[in-house]
């Protein structure tokens, strides 16, 4: 009997071995399953072409430190980042320029023209508010907002060295408080102060805990908060902040060296394609290709007057101040690690 | 006199009372996990997952879709992790008892220095310094290091308690080396083999801190992928992952339990 | 039990049976961290300094310190009733309430992480209880406090300080223990001049293990510290985010050898 077990255990390693080993990959940096949909849009490709595209956790920042990393001896063949990061990454020359089909269809502000990056999908920085979490405190309407200490405890966004959509964020605010790509100073003061209303600074996406109510504000894309809405039904309001805010770019690149080049060239292709735009749209991300976004979603989003207060920023600008910024915010908000 | 006795039948029954109220919490939040996995409430989170998760086999099913290729990749991690341990280990326990050599009591001592070394620090002095090596093979390198003092003290242990003389009597009775290492040492030596093969097993399985640094994105094992979806994903899931996680270790720690296993306490790495 | 001895070609033969080892020891632990060493001292010398200053590095070294020191005494102490009770007694389910302890050595971090998020999370069954029972909120998120990540040590060490403890008790001589109580002494002298000097190995290899299982504690870390940091997600974060090598390895230096030395000085004078 314990023989038989064993036979019938190791055939059935050995298929699955087989399994695994006959099935095509592409390794995408950056692939959040509830970040942008990827979870919907990579199910959707094994669907389509039988190419697995597993989830990955990095964020923008940590996917460009793992290639600088893994340069020699390249692991993935394509990765997604927050706009500006991906244009400081194609800086270090880690991408290989490739123009997909359909490159005629991206606008040229949001591509590298010699095929570095290109959008696929853009968002905006909002408040995401779980208001039944709130307690009982008003839903903020503004940056000033919140500042107050009735949100003690209950703020949270990404660490800007590990994911781009919070480094977006911070860069955005110090020029919307006053700063440059020189001066960082009214930025970080701003968040000095409202650091002592942030509970934690995660490298990672909490999704789920935001919808949960573990945390009731979360500054990060638009996108997620009207996803956590519409399609998961929970207690949320999206909120664009009344001073301003921004919109970013998310690109994707082919990684230079990538294992998998060829079915990675084809994978960025789909991409671009009416199912996989149709795919990103439904967690309310605005899809590059004109017309991609249908009615009855683009209905769920905030009015057109309050998207007027969403500027876009200059990547290159971005890029360059990128580590700076960052090892700034390190040194005088993350600070000495409570 | 009688006072006394009461007084130990007291102390007694407080005492087994506070340690089961102390099993009773220890295992109060994976039988809540449990519930969670088969329970049918709506959690959050659930519907965006593109899973389309609305009964247990299939929360499951999903579960080993997304996350097979890591369950695949810890399995064959443990398959090459146990024989390799008991391979390296067992000898050398039994060498150290019995043909013991100059140095043999340092080199004992020295193969339980791993254990006392965080395993951020090991993997990442691994990564630095062995550029060539298949991470496969770096990553076995790394959980064999967990592993083998395992072996080293449970097979050590086992010898001590044995007679020498048995062997002895055998070799005077004209059995050679060989033969007297098969027919006597193996089978007495065989329950603590066993025990060590389910420590090394259960400690592989469970190794995170090791595995996460070094595997990359096609070798991560199922303890990377648990804390993904503990981060990422829907109570359900999380809860589905954590009990597929558990199913092959809790048959293997009753069985240590039951061959008296004294050195799983050190457990798996934090 | 003292080796016999033997002949030179036994020991020959003993030490070739030992070679994998080892080699094993040299090539996969020995070297790299060699290699550690040298890179902190000798070439990135500046990195350990950084290190040592005051600033994240140093306070995420001491929380690291400090949190593996109070959990592995708290669970030490929290260890001592049910392993004596475990070791001495003879009752019904107590096979049962040994497994049933001995569980959460079978759990990875990440996975006592999620636990106690489970339990003490914003919408864990702590506050949802506390809730019910009583109107109030309280303790939520707990789980993402220093005394969250705390707890979550404190549940990791349990198991290991209670079964570590009860295989010890096991071995105690209490026929010195008998035999002092026939003389006269009493319940607290007992304890004290026999109970202890006995035990004294057993809870200094129990502070040993749970100690160093501490401080390498990383996927507890990873799930529960939001605010406080703790050694070993500062070498993470420096690997992974800033490429900054020279600093992790210092940090992963630093570690190491605190660890290294408590577990060393809990050793001596242990007898074998």
């Amino acid at each position: 009997m314990l023989g038989k077990t064993a036979i019938a255990l190791s055939l059935m390693a050995v298929a699955v071995t087989a399994a695994v080993a006959q099935e095509k990959v592409v390794i995408q940096y950056d692939c959040i399953p509830n970040y942008a949909n990827w979870g919907g849009v990579t199910a959707l490709y094994k669907k389509t072409a039988g190419v697995t595209v597993p989830p990955d956790s990095k964020g923008s920042s940590v996917a460009m430190a793992a290639l600088e990393k893994e340069k020699d001896d390249p692991q993935a063949d394509t990765v997604y980042y927050s706009g500006a990061i991906g244009f400081q990454a194609a800086e270090k020359g880690l991408h290989e320029p490739y123009k997909p089909k359909g490159w005629e269809k991206v606008p040229a502000a949001l591509k590298d023209l010699s095929g570095q990056w290109w959008t696929v999908h853009t968002g905006a920085i909002a408040f995401i508010v779980n208001t039944k979490a709130l307690g009982g405190a008003p839903v903020p309407r503004s940056w000033s907002d919140l500042l107050k200490p009735v949100y003690k405890g209950k703020i949270a966004y990404d660490d800007p060295t590990w994911g781009g959509t919070s480094f977006t964020l911070v860069y955005g605010l110090n020029g919307l408080m006053g700063g440059s790509e020189k001066n960082f100073k009214p930025g970080l003061a701003y968040l000095k102060k409202l650091d002592a209303n942030v509970s934690s600074y995660p490298r990672e996406s909490i999704y789920n805990s935001v919808l949960r109510g573990e945390v009731p504000i979360w500054i990060n894309a638009d996108g997620n908060g009207y996803k956590m809405k519409h399609v998961d039904g929970g207690p949320v309001e999206v909120v664009i902040p009344a001073e301003g805010t921004f919109t970013m770019p998310l690109v994707m690149a082919l990684v230079k060296g990538a294992p998998h080049r060829e079915e990675a060239k084809k994978y960025l292709d789909w991409l671009l394609t009416a199912p996989a735009q149709a795919e990103f749209a439904k967690s309310y991300f605005r899809p590059v290709l004109a017309g991609a976004l249908p009615p009855d979603i683009a209905a769920h989003f905030l009015p057109e007057r309050d998207y007027k207060r969403a500027r876009s920023l200059d990547l290159a600008k971005m890029a360059a101040a990128a580590d700076a910024l960052k090892k700034a915010w390190t040194e005088q908000i993350r600070g000495s690690g409570r | 006199m009688r006072s006394g006795f009461l007084r130990r039948r007291l102390f007694r029954r407080t005492g087994i009372a506070l340690t089961a109220l102390l099993a009773l919490a220890l295992l109060a939040p994976i039988l809540i996990t449990a519930a969670g996995a088969f329970s049918r409430a709506e959690w959050y989170g659930q519907r965006s997952e593109g899973a389309e998760v609305d009964s247990t086999p299939k929360l499951f099913r999903y579960v080993l879709e997304v996350w097979g290729r890591a369950l695949l990749r810890s399995g064959q991690i443990v398959a090459v992790v146990v024989p390799l341990a008991l391979l390296i280990g067992a000898p050398a326990a039994w060498a150290f008892r019995r043909l013991a050599f100059p140095g043999s009591r340092l080199l004992e001592a020295a193969a339980l220095v791993p254990l006392a070394v965080p395993g951020v620090a090991l993997a990442f002095s691994m990564i630095q310094c062995v550029q060539g090596v298949p991470r496969f093979w770096l990553l076995a390198a790394g959980h064999l290091a967990y592993t083998i003092p395992l072996v080293v003290k449970t097979v050590g242990n086992a010898v001590e308690t044995f007679d020498p003389r048995l062997e002895d009597a055998a070799r005077s009775m004209g059995a050679g080396r060989l033969e007297t290492a098969a027919r006597i040492t193996a089978p007495l030596l065989l329950p603590s083999l066993i025990l060590s093969a389910l420590l090394v097993f259960a400690v592989s399985w469970g190794e995170f801190n090791v595995s996460f640094l070094l595997a990359p994105p096609l070798l991560q094992t199922f303890p990377a992928a648990l804390y993904l979806t503990y981060t990422t994903n829907s109570f359900p899931v999380a809860a589905a992952a954590t009990l597929v996680f558990l199913a092959p270790v809790v048959p293997a720690l009753i069985a240590i339990q039951a061959l008296g296993g004294e050195e799983f306490h050190r457990g798996l790495p934090a | 039990m003292t080796p016999r001895a033997h002949s030179s070609a036994a020991s020959w033969a003993g030490a070739l049976l030992a070679l994998p080892l080892l080699l094993f020891l040299l090539a996969a632990v020995a070297w790299p961290l060699a290699h550690l060493v040298r890179r902190a001292f000798l070439e990135d010398g500046e990195a350990l300094r950084q290190v040592m200053a005051a600033g994240r590095y140093r306070t995420a070294l001491v929380n690291s310190l400090a949190l593996s020191a109070a959990a592995a005494v708290t669970a030490l102490l929290l260890a001592l009733g049910p392993a004596w009770i475990l070791a001495r007694e003879r009752f019904r389910g107590r096979q049962l309430l040994r497994t049933a302890i001995s569980l959460p050595l079978t759990f990875s971090g990440v996975l006592v992480g999620f636990l106690i998020v489970v339990l003490l999370g914003r919408i864990g069954a702590i506050p949802k209880l506390i809730e019910a029972l009583t109107g109030r909120q309280a303790l939520e998120g707990a789980a993402y406090t220093f005394g969250g990540l705390f707890l979550g040590y404190v549940y990791f060490e349990v198991p290991r300080a209670v079964m570590t403890l009860e295989s010890a008790f096991r071995r105690f001589p209490w026929e010195l223990d008998a035999a002092a109580r026939t003389l006269g002494a009493r319940g607290l002298e007992r304890m004290l001049r026999i109970g202890l000097p006995i035990a004294a190995p057993a809870l200094r290899s129990t502070l040993a293990v749970t100690f160093s299982a501490s401080m390498g504690s990383f996927g507890v870390a990873l799930i529960l510290s939001r605010r406080f940091t703790v050694a070993p997600l500062e070498i993470y974060t420096e690997m992974t985010g800033f490429l900054n090598d020279e600093v992790a390895g210092a940090l992963c230096l630093a570690l190491a050898l605190c660890t290294l030395t408590v577990d060393r000085l809990l050793a001596l004078g242990k007898r074998r």
